[in-house]
């Protein structure tokens, strides 16, 4: 990444950002260079998914995101509190634009409604990974124990904390899509899952399976 | 991608250690990662410098190893900040 000297201090920025400073426009083009070289970076070097694509369209996308950027540090300007360097802080904003952007591209025709739709999402008897096959004895085990934290899933949870879970923890789709869907964000999503994990381990108590049995039955 | 994949066994593996082995305390799981947060910052700057997370902040360590979205951002924010630093010659 070519790299300029940072010229200004934290306070500098927070300054010339000011939409009454006569070096806003010079300020917020620097930034906006600063987030679009950073993500360029990114795009290019660090997805593996990407790596086919045309540079052309890799810059379209970092200058598209770096004025999404800009714009999102503008509004969050008042919540900078100088921990760290501000262009650090305006650089996590573009990842978390950046990356959020291409989950949902992924994503783009995910519905939590189909998920659920096509069927055996947490089948009981599905056998789970282990280095060597199970005893016959153990694979029964495990089977049996499975089928009931999977019913203490269904019961003990709400329908909202059942579809974040079975789509978070068990298909992997993104916390960004996940929200999306629920209507939330991800920081209510995080609550939400943080809840349903509390009343089912809650639910397995009750239940007389203590965690270290079922995570040590399953213990690859 | 209109939907995932079926779930296979390693799924539910993930899914028994996202709901049952994955810290529980509340730092953890309210640790605000929106944008307004410097501090997740201000741990990507050091991790960049060369000290490790787990020193640093273990309760985050343990946040973003149960948080996929979060460990890839914050990954992506060291690697540019890493990226930073060898283009100055540091």
């Amino acid at each position: 990444m070519t790299e300029r000297p940072n010229e200004r201090t934290n306070e500098d920025w927070l300054t010339d950002l000011q939409p009454d400073n006569p070096r806003q426009p010079e300020a917020l083009a620097d930034l906006r260079a600063k987030v679009q070289r950073s993500i360029y970076y990114y795009l290019s070097q660090e997805r593996s998914d990407l790596r086919d694509a045309p540079t052309q369209e890799l810059q379209q996308m970092a200058e598209d995101l770096a004025q999404d950027t800009v714009m999102r540090v503008l509004n969050n300007l008042s919540y900078f509190r100088g921990e760290s360097q501000f262009t650090t802080w305006a650089n996590r904003i573009a990842t978390r634009i950046a990356i959020s952007e291409l989950r949902r591209a992924r994503y783009r025709d995910f519905s939590l409604d189909n998920l659920t739709a096509e069927g055996e999402t947490l089948p009981a008897e599905a056998s789970l990974i282990s280095e060597a096959p199970p005893s016959p004895e153990r694979a029964a085990e495990r089977a049996d124990t499975l089928g009931r934290v999977m019913a203490l899933l269904s019961e003990s949870l709400t329908d909202r904390q059942y579809k974040a879970i079975e789509a978070v923890a068990l298909r992997g789709v993104p916390m960004d899509v996940v929200a999306d869907q629920l209507g939330t964000n991800r920081n209510a999503l995080y609550k939400l899952l943080h809840d349903a994990r509390r009343k089912l381990k809650s639910a397995l108590d009750a239940d007389g399976l203590s965690v270290d049995y079922v995570l040590n039955l399953f213990q690859r | 991608m209109s939907t995932p994949p079926p779930p296979q066994d390693d799924d539910h593996s993930r899914l028994l250690d996202f709901v049952l082995s994955q810290p529980l305390d509340d730092e953890c799981v309210h640790m605000d990662c929106t944008d307004e947060c410097e501090q997740i910052s201000r741990m990507a700057e050091r991790v960049a410098n060369g000290e490790r997370l787990e020193d640093i902040m273990p309760e985050f360590e343990q946040h973003i190893r149960c948080w996929k979205d979060c460990r890839e951002e914050f990954e992506a924010l060291v690697a540019i900040l890493k990226a930073e630093r060898a283009a100055r010659g540091g």
